[in-house]
């Protein structure tokens, strides 16, 4: 979405390098890549245990979750709208597929459970956005209010940690030398790829986000569009719920306090935008190894997760500004 | 996606004047205060008790630090924003207050506190109204910021070694009626001159009505967007000092999930979420409504889970209603 004077500008020839630089895509594509990048260079040097494998895997096992919400909440950011519920999903979904394992020790079963757990919650968010025209942010905060209590009500805000230990498999195990996890990050990038680029209902997803206007008289149906983003952003919840449960062996009701602000920082410092329409799924995921590294190398200099939690929250007001100063470029 | 700004060729953010079908019966007008009528006999049928003076002295003290925040937050809505930091607002000025109460004394303690919020409330108002970041999320990442300030200057433990006349605040009252409550209602008459008398208060109805008409007719948007975020911040660091006088201590988790509760209260007595529409009558009705709503649930032993749930329910029928009654005019891709 160049403006006509920048479009003029760019076939007059007035490429310097500076102006490349300066190329509002150009900043998002490679802003977050690059900072990761130095990010690494500086904890390298300030911090001897950081450049360690045992480290590194550590930090892409604890950042699988994260992952796998932003991957989901791209489809609603792309779309145009917010998604705020999902560290209640990923909680309450947890839980639920805990209980569910729980009663007949099965993994498939739990896991189908946690999906279309994430994807009914999804459905609502987006059958509430869509027929009563609330604003997004809003409805999934006061939805994620909705779930927390439902879910603390149910357990009594007691952990389900009765469940046989093959519950864990999915969060610590390993296939050779690659961790379970990181597999299922892999396999859900891939199919989220195919989905938001390569399939119609993507591309409409996407199209309606970047003008809902055009994309209606074009023939798009934008209802249509958000309310499969929202499913798409809570079954994905639903799946990472899953995972953060098996990584500690049970269901917490309580878990992933936070998560959500977390996984917005992330994906609009990738480079997602807050507007809709611009941004894609690696963009996340680049977002996503920034913030993990960032808390990372902090929490190896012993700096206290009250100051993490600020900086995350500070770097959540830094993405957003970013964000919106680089939209207004255009 | 809520934008702060409209431009010129895009729709108004509110209309002055509601042409849904809801809003030509003035009966919804009626709605909020009958429902509060109908809840006051059903609970005192249940439990004797309701109607007593000492009740309601219970009742008006617990949601006065929630009147407070409402206040503030009913002016940002006014305007057009809104202000998600509250809660954490909350936690870090009575924070503030309780670690300096000892070495400098309560009084000075407890406006250290009240001037901690209208920085936060200042530093939002650069974000947004400078620096143009979109209001919800912006304060959203305050909320986390703030909160986790709280945790640092306080280690993440309680502050009990308080003087003991830190309580007095809370605990005191002018004849019947309670401290908290009287300065409740003091913000309150104030507050409601500002909006109503001043050139201030038609400023701040006039940016949430339509802010590039605003700007156009010469009202300095971001000034008063900035002094309305700085206001919102101070009254939330007032709320934050009278609940850490009632608990006569700093707890780092005070006042979470309050900006949740105030926007419901707010938007459920009438405050419009979009803007430009309202008045501080609606909100304190609607903080009543939550206050004897919590009240009642507690008294027929409701846990806080499900009251939870009731609140984030209530919210998105709060704004379900709003949207009904704006009358919104939506096209068909919206």
């Amino acid at each position: 979405m160049e403006s006509e004077l920048g479009q003029a500008q760019r076939l007059r020839g007035k490429g310097t390098r500076s102006s490349l630089l300066r190329n509002p895509r150009m900043i998002r594509e490679i802003g977050i890549p690059a900072a990761t990048v130095a990010l690494i260079i500086i904890w390298t040097v300030a911090s001897p245990v950081f450049l360690r494998a045992s480290n590194f895997q550590n930090v892409f096992r604890q950042s699988s979750v994260l992952a796998i919400v932003c991957l989901g909440l791209t489809f609603v950011l792309v779309c145009g709208e917010l998604d705020l519920s999902v560290a209640a999903i990923v909680a309450a979904s947890g839980t639920f597929a805990a209980m569910v394992y729980r009663s007949n020790d099965n993994y498939l079963v739990a896991t189908v459970a946690a999906i279309a757990f994430g994807a009914l919650v999804g459905a609502a968010n987006g059958g509430i956005v869509v027929k009563f025209h609330i604003s997004s942010f809003i409805s999934t905060i006061g939805m994620g209010a909705v779930i927390s209590g439902v879910i603390l009500a149910v357990t009594g805000g007691a952990p389900i940690s009765d469940v046989s230990s093959g519950f864990g498999t999915l969060g610590t195990g390993s296939f050779g030398p690659i961790p379970l996890p990181i597999l299922l990050v892999a396999l859900l990038f891939a199919l989220s790829w195919a989905g938001l680029e390569r399939m119609h209902w993507g591309r409409e997803i996407r199209a309606v986000g970047g003008n809902a206007r055009a994309a209606y008289l074009a023939g798009l149906r934008p209802a249509w569009a958000r309310f499969l983003a929202f499913v798409v952003c809570g079954a994905m919840a639903g799946l990472a719920g899953l995972l953060l449960a098996s990584r500690v062996h049970s269901g917490q009701p309580t878990a992933a306090v936070g998560l959500e602000l977390q996984a917005v920082t992330a994906a609009v410092l990738g480079g997602v935008s807050l507007y809709g329409g611009r941004g894609s799924l690696h963009n996340a995921i680049f977002g996503v190894l920034f913030i993990s590294f960032l808390t990372n190398g902090l929490k190896l200099l012993g700096v206290s997760s009250f100051i993490q939690q600020m900086v995350v929250g500070a770097a959540l007001i830094a993405a957003v500004w970013m964000d919106g100063a680089l939209s207004r470029r255009n | 996606m809520q934008s702060n700004e409209t431009t010129p060729l895009s729709k108004p953010t509110g209309l002055a004047e509601p042409n849904g079908i809801l809003a030509r019966s003035r009966l919804i007008e009626l709605g909020i205060p009958a429902v509060i009528a109908v809840m006051c006999v059903f609970f005192a049928l249940k439990d004797p008790s309701f109607f007593t003076v000492s009740n309601f002295q219970s009742i008006s003290l617990q949601i006065s630090v929630l009147a407070i925040i409402a206040i503030g937050q009913t002016l940002a809505l006014l305007m057009g924003g809104m202000d998600l930091s509250v809660g954490s607002v909350v936690g870090i000025s009575g924070m503030v207050a309780a670690l300096t109460a000892a070495p400098l004394g309560v009084p000075t303690a407890m406006l250290l506190g009240v001037l901690t919020g209208a920085m936060v409330g200042a530093l939002n108002g650069v974000i947004i109204a400078r620096l143009r970041a979109p209001a919800f999320i912006a304060t959203l990442g305050m909320l986390s910021v703030a909160r986790g300030a709280t945790y640092v200057i306080s280690d993440g433990r309680p502050i009990t070694d308080v003087p003991a006349s830190y309580g007095r605040l809370a605990a005191g009252s002018v004849g019947p009626v309670p401290t908290p409550v009287v300065i409740v209602a003091a913000l309150f008459i104030i507050f409601q001159m500002v909006l109503a008398l001043t050139p201030f208060g038609r400023r701040i109805y006039s940016v949430g009505v339509n802010s590039v008409a605003a700007r156009l007719s010469g009202v300095r948007v971001v000034r008063v967007q900035f002094l309305v975020y700085v206001l919102s911040g101070l009254l939330a660091g007032i709320g934050g000092i009278v609940l850490s006088s009632r608990t006569v201590s700093g707890q780092a988790t005070a006042g979470a999930g309050f900006e949740l509760q105030v926007i419901a209260a707010v938007v459920l007595g009438g405050v419009s979420f979009f803007g430009g529409r309202g008045s501080l009558w609606r909100a304190m009705v609607g903080v009543i409504f939550i206050g004897l709503l919590g009240n009642g649930l507690n008294m027929v032993n409701v846990s806080p889970y499900t009251q939870m749930v009731i609140i984030g329910l209530a919210l998105m029928a709060a704004l379900a209603v709003d949207q009904l009654l704006r009358g919104r005019q939506r096209e068909r891709w919206q």
